[in-house]
């Protein structure tokens, strides 16, 4: 949250960009200065401005904040190098005044007839207050305007705790004092707060920033209202079924982290395990659940959530004794018009205006549209119906002051204690609950000790079920879905060595912007010590590289398995114990180790497809309890000039994933960034889903990407499909962008029969099935989103018959001239990217398109 | 045994110093039958088996190459497959035979154990079994059909033959471990014949390029046979052993194996069967009593020294308890200045700079009032890393390696290693799993 006073152009003229200033206090040493200024300003030459009082209103923080708005012609200001100051004199009744001022420096100013624009605001605490305010520019014109304000609680509001003093004057700062609750008294014991991040429009891409600073705001608001001996934080979105943040002791200092979660997700980036299940809206119902079976459950459960944006599992049935346990609320925020009703909306009028400015008392904030009718209309959401089950209380929330009586009322209905609760190891949210532990007290020497929690003996455990994986994984294959984000340096490619990249990367995050995102979907099983790779679904395992199936961008293997049993299964080791840390409310030992070049079986790729091994470092998170592996870090070595990257880091989350009767020790999600030598930079964002034993009829062979049986078939048949012959291919099965990955099957059909020309013979009927696959599904920071796809086989007499095809690039009615030259210009040319030739590329108008069932393209066959 | 054997005489193989005073089927069945005398009264004797094993990495960092290109180099290596001793450790096992092939325990344990085979004790780094009477006795008595005269040299005392042979995986008893399961491999060699005394001098095993899953590309073996005298009696056993491993990394490990300490069972010694716990008398006749519950902290101090240069795991050491130890389930006291003994598990010197030793040390008994209390102890690291977080940097951990748990792993710098007598460390006692 940051004060702001911005300046910006009104009218048809926009040449002018608009400019964010800041609205502060008046530091203790320029009062004097500043009263000089107003009891100057009677003689000052007039400076011609129209100002327009905000009155105050209640925010979200439960906060009174008020401001102006002052429009002035631009004419005055013609040029360069003119600047503004606005001073506020703030006077509490019966208190001292409050000075608040700020000078803006204006950009170029042409000759128009617009206006220009500066707004600022503030906060106040209850109480009455005169304003004097006072514009002057830099040739000493000035416009003075006077008015009142009242900031005064209503309904409920009058009986929660005041969030400032009364009479009080303060600028907004991005620092502002969270309310923490007094230390002592009673409190509530446990409160959860379930927190669905999502936009207020369901269309948008991102959480607008003002329903995050709404959320924000809640969030302080509740710490500072309900004040408890333990606050537990779960931070979800339902669109892309994860868990942005969670945290136990969840305090006020955590509030920038809650923000930084919501302003990193991104809707249209969607994590690769929802991607392969769409579908299931299971988040909310799990949370819900593992909340119920928490060891020792919360006093109340708020979830709050944009009303718009909520759903949750019709057959979702949690244990209803185990429900009772709970109080819980339900918040659906609906701001029926805009997201700050009525921060702005003129709850008081301006009361006074000495005649030199032109006062208007309206106020204005550009309305952020909300999905739906208003509240009272709208039918109640799934999950208020659930809420109804359970006997839980739906709480709406339409404005700052609705969501003031909601606090109201679950303060009133909870039950303060005076002692905080006995500790509680939590259990995280991917695992099972598990009974209170007590930490461990180190015993005297010649004492007993619970030895679990030896750092040693915790790795150990480790290492063994590692490696008792490893023994097993060979046998299983798994989907991996990779989302790989392209970045490049805003300021262009950098010249600069690995050494002076990574230093600076070290202290500083790079500005870069991306550039592209894509998808990818594959096979993944582990053979003779390293991974192996097929597209998503393929009769057979490549022999080839990874890097040869996928030739485009960066891409990591041994995410799978090879890169954690490389760390254990190093003869010599050596590991240090970094000691304790908490995260996400979870204690955990970590681990640093090191493996040196010699010993390293960590391979990369040169620009000239040779391999060079490197050696790398990290750490091991691991939780001392169950020695379950939570996270594991690896940085490889600079690594050197022969290979497109500085550095390569690897981020893994691990967790047991139980499939198919199988516990995989798989990484749930992991994070791989190339730092590239130009500054550019590559993550990947991997999962597995999907994962499988061999089974009899399975077998994990390796060889040609083409059906046996299609061979068989093809030499059974004759068929031998010569060069040069036009097919035409309609789309059977839509294909959608969003949610689609390189590797996924497609399935078309002939529209015509396919004929040998020559020969004067149909090899394929009309109407046989083609099956194909996309090769590329990508979006770039043009807005360009691009299916890239290319068939593989047709059936014949239920047999699939291998097919090259090419698309048929030809440029309808491309006739010749007299002359001989060609006779049509300005056709719009796309070359295929370099091994793309053989591929049809569409450009999509949006993430949510699709290529329509029905689709027709023309192809052309070519050697095999 | 209904076992028919074809000799193949290929002259163009002879060597130049032919004498055909004997006829090599003759000399070659005579040898097959020494074997078999041999093989009928090794069950009576056991030996102990020095092993000491060198591994070695590429100069070069490890990239996967085919097991055919590593084969084909391994006489002249590139630049980056020729080999650097990266890691050297010593074995020390008593081993016997008995119907189904070699037995092993740690050299001392006066009990062989159920259905143990070697990598149940040695469980990091290749080894190989046989050494001691089975390799022998499956080329000669089992699964060899033809064997080829290779070479022949005849000198005025003697002169010997080696004749070559090669067994199909389907007749072949030779096996490699493959994940949980022994599977028989195609190998070939070379038997050497004296052909005076009709003993056996050399064996020479090659198994060829192995299957991927076998985690190696190629084993070789090579036995060098000597008489010994046991118990006053002449006796045929292996006098030099090497082993060679051949990694697909391009890495490989060596092994020199020796057996010493022959001996033939006597009334108060034979080979007995059964959980280790009872063999845990080494040194005592003293009964079992008790068993010491684990999460009680001691510290030891060595009573003699442990020379690296000479030490290999499966050596005893002994210690003593400098504090005591108070248990109260069961109630134990047992006194300071207690005799702890305990096994070597690993003895390793480490061949990078800067050169150093590991040793893996496990207690396993403590003297208590003239009983012996079974004892098990992992090193105390917690003890250790909150010292060094005051004053020191902080340790790098050592982990006991696959199947040495529970033990203390140590490290020495240096190569020639003596840890004093006197010696201090800080344990703490761990569970003592029945038949373990």
């Amino acid at each position: 949250m940051r004060a702001v006073a911005a300046l910006r152009v009104t009218g048809l003229t926009v040449a002018i960009c608009a400019v964010t200033t800041a609205q502060s206090l008046v530091e203790p040493g320029q009062i004097a200065a500043t009263e000089d200024r107003f009891a100057s300003a009677v003689r000052a030459a007039r400076l011609r401005c129209s100002f327009s009082p905000i009155q105050a209103s209640l925010g979200y923080d439960l906060e009174y904040q008020t401001g102006y708005r002052i429009t002035f012609p631009l004419s005055q200001e013609v040029g360069t190098g003119h600047e503004v100051t606005v001073l506020l004199r703030v006077i509490p009744d019966g208190r001292a005044p409050v000075y608040l001022g700020k000078t803006e420096a204006l950009p170029e100013v042409p000759v128009t007839k617009a206006d220009g624009e500066l707004t600022g605001n503030f906060l106040v605490g209850e109480g009455s207050y005169s304003l004097d305010a006072l514009v002057h520019d830099d040739a000493k014109r000035v416009c003075t305007s006077k008015w009142r304000i009242q900031a005064k609680p209503s309904g409920g509001e009058r009986e929660l705790k005041p969030s400032a003093p009364p009479s009080s004057v303060r600028e907004i700062s991005s620092q502002q004092a969270m309310g923490a609750p007094a230390q002592g008294g009673s409190r509530i014991e446990r409160l959860t707060i379930l927190l669905h991040a999502a936009p207020a429009r369901p269309q948008a891409a991102k959480v607008e920033q003002a329903t995050a600073t709404m959320f924000e705001h809640s969030l302080a608001s509740i710490l500072n209202q309900l004040p408890a001996w333990s606050v537990r934080l779960v931070v979800f979105n339902l669109n892309q079924q994860a868990v942005l943040f969670q945290k136990d002791d969840f305090t006020a200092a955590d509030l920038p982290r809650v923000a930084e979660a919501m302003e990193q997700m991104e809707l249209a980036r969607v994590d690769v395990r929802t991607l392969q299940n769409r579908h299931k809206v299971d988040v909310l119902s799990d949370l819900i659940d593992k909340e119920t079976r928490q060891a020792k459950p919360a006093t109340a459960v708020i979830l709050m959530a944009p009303r718009s944006a909520a759903h949750l599992d019709p057959s979702f049935q949690p244990d209803p004794q185990q429900m009772a346990v709970s109080r819980w609320f339900y918040l659906p925020y609906h701001p029926a018009t805009s997201l700050m009703p009525q921060r702005f909306g003129g709850r008081g009028m301006a009361s006074g205006d000495d005649g030199t400015g032109d006062m208007s008392p309206h106020g204005r904030q550009g309305p952020i549209p909300m999905a739906g009718p208003p509240l009272g209309a709208q039918p109640a959401d799934a999950v208020e119906q659930f809420y109804k089950r359970i006997k839980g209380e739906t709480l709406s929330v339409g404005t700052p002051h609705e969501f003031a009586e909601a606090l109201r009322r679950i303060s009133a209905e909870l039950p303060a204690v005076k002692a905080a609760p006995a500790p509680v190891v939590s259990a995280p949210l991917s695992a099972e609950p598990k009974p209170p532990a007590v930490e461990p007290t180190e015993p005297p020497a010649g004492g007993e000790l619970g030895v679990q929690e030896n750092p040693v003996e915790v790795l150990m455990r480790l290492r063994d079920r590692v490696l008792e994986h490893a023994r097993k994984v060979p046998n299983h294959i798994c989907v991996e879905t990779v989302e790989r984000q392209r970045f490049e340096p805003v300021v262009g490619r950098l010249h600069k060595s690995c050494e002076a990249l990574l230093d600076a990367r070290s202290r500083s995050a790079p500005s870069l912007r991306r550039d592209s995102t894509d998808w990818l979907r594959l096979d993944v099983g582990l053979a003779d010590n390293h991974e192996i790779f097929s597209w998503a679904g393929a009769a057979h395992f490549e022999e080839r590289d990874l890097d040869e199936i996928v030739p485009e961008g960066a891409i990591g293997t041994g995410l799978f398995a090879t890169l954690l049993l490389s760390v254990f299964e190093n003869r010599n080791p050596h590991y240090q114990f970094a000691g304790e840390e908490t995260v996400d409310g979870r204690r955990l030992f970590t681990y640093s180790f090191k493996v040196p070049q010699a010993e390293s079986h960590y391979r990369v790729k040169t620009r000239q497809k040779d391999w060079i091994v490197t050696g790398y470092e990290g750490e091991l998170l691991v939780n001392p309890r169950t020695a379950e592996l939570v996270r594991i870090n690896v940085r490889t070595d600079q690594l050197p000039d022969s290979t497109s990257s500085c550095e390569i880091d690897t981020v893994m989350e691990y967790g047991i994933v139980p499939l198919d009767g199988f516990d995989y020790l798989l990484p749930q999600s992991t994070r791989q960034r190339f730092i590239g030598r130009e500054g550019d930079e590559a993550e990947n964002r991997t999962g597995f889903a999907s994962c499988r034993e061999y089974r009899g009829e399975s077998t994990l062979t390796f060889g040609g990407s083409a059906d046996a049986k299609g061979g068989a078939a093809r030499n059974r048949l004759g068929v031998a499909l010569p060069a040069g012959q036009a097919a035409v291919i309609e789309l059977t099965k839509a294909i959608a962008f969003q949610g689609s990955a390189a590797g996924d099957p497609i399935e078309g059909r002939l529209a015509g029969p396919l004929r040998d020309t020559q020969r004067d013979v149909t090899l394929a009927p009309q109407g046989a099935k083609v099956v194909g696959r996309l090769m590329r599904v990508e979006t770039r920071a043009t807005g360009q989103y691009s299916i890239a796809l290319r068939w593989e086989t047709v059936e014949l007499d239920g047999m699939k018959v291998p097919l090259s095809l090419k698309p048929n690039r030809a440029i309808p009615d491309l006739r010749r001239s007299p002359q001989g030259t060609l006779q049509r210009r300005g056709v719009e040319i796309e070359l295929p990217r370099a091994g793309e030739e053989h591929y049809a590329v569409y450009h999509l108008t949006g993430k949510d398109s699709r290529l329509e069932a029905g689709l027709r393209t023309e192809w052309v066959t070519i050697e095999p | 045994m209904g076992h028919h054997r074809t000799l193949i005489w290929v002259p163009a193989l002879l060597g130049c110093a032919w004498a055909a005073d004997r006829d090599p089927a003759q000399i070659l069945s005579e040898a097959t039958a020494k074997v078999a005398a041999r093989s009928a009264s090794l069950p009576h004797y056991t030996c102990v088996e020095n092993v000491e094993r060198n591994f070695y990495g590429p100069t070069r960092a490890t990239l996967p190459r085919a097991c055919s290109i590593l084969m084909a180099q391994r006489p002249d290596p590139t630049f980056d497959l020729s080999l650097r001793l990266s890691t050297t450790d010593r074995l020390r096992l008593d081993v016997a035979l008995v119907d189904n092939g070699e037995i092993y325990s740690w050299a001392g344990a006066s009990h062989f154990r159920d259905n143990d085979s070697i990598d149940k004790l040695v469980r990091a780094g290749p080894i190989g079994t046989g050494v001691f009477a089975g390799l022998l006795d499956v080329v000669m008595l089992h699964d060899v059909q033809r064997f080829y005269v290779r070479q022949r040299q005849a000198s005025a005392g003697g002169g010997w033959i080696e004749y070559s042979f090669r067994v199909p995986t389907a007749a072949s008893h030779y096996r490699v471990k493959i994940g949980d399961q022994w599977v028989p491999v195609a190998y070939s060699g070379t038997v050497t014949v004296d052909s005076r005394t009709n003993d056996v001098v050399r064996l020479t095993i090659d198994s060829g390029e192995l299957p991927k899953a076998a985690g190696l590309c190629q084993i070789k073996e090579s036995v060098e046979f000597g008489a010994a005298e046991i118990a006053g009696q002449p006796f045929l056993l292996p006098s030099e052993v090497r082993q060679g491993f051949l990694n697909p990394n391009g890495g490989a490990v060596e092994n020199a194996i020796h057996l010493t300490n022959c001996r033939e069972y006597s009334a108060e010694s034979s080979i007995h069967f059964g959980p280790e716990e009872s063999t845990e008398t080494t040194g005592s006749a003293a009964p079992l009593q008790a068993v010491l519950p684990e999460g009680l902290h001691f510290t030891l101090e060595l009573v003699s020294p442990i020379d690296i240069d000479r030490a290999a795991a499966g050596d005893n050491f002994q210690a003593r308890l400098v504090h005591p130890i108070h248990a109260k389930k069961p109630n134990l006291s047992i006194p300071a200045g207690a005799i702890v003994e305990g096994r070597l598990l690993r003895v390793e010197t480490i061949h990078r700079r800067p050169l150093r030793v590991q040793l893996a040390l496990s207690p396993r008994t403590v003297q208590m009032n003239g009983e012996t209390v079974l004892l098990r102890g992992t090193r105390d690291w917690k003890t250790t890393m909150d010292r060094a977080r005051i004053n020191q940097p902080v340790p790098a951990i050592l982990l006991p390696l696959p199947g040495e748990n529970p033990s203390g792993v140590f490290e020495f710098v240096g190569q020639h290693v003596v840890v004093p007598k006197g010696f201090r460390s800080e344990w703490w006692s761990a569970l003592v799993e029945t038949g373990k």
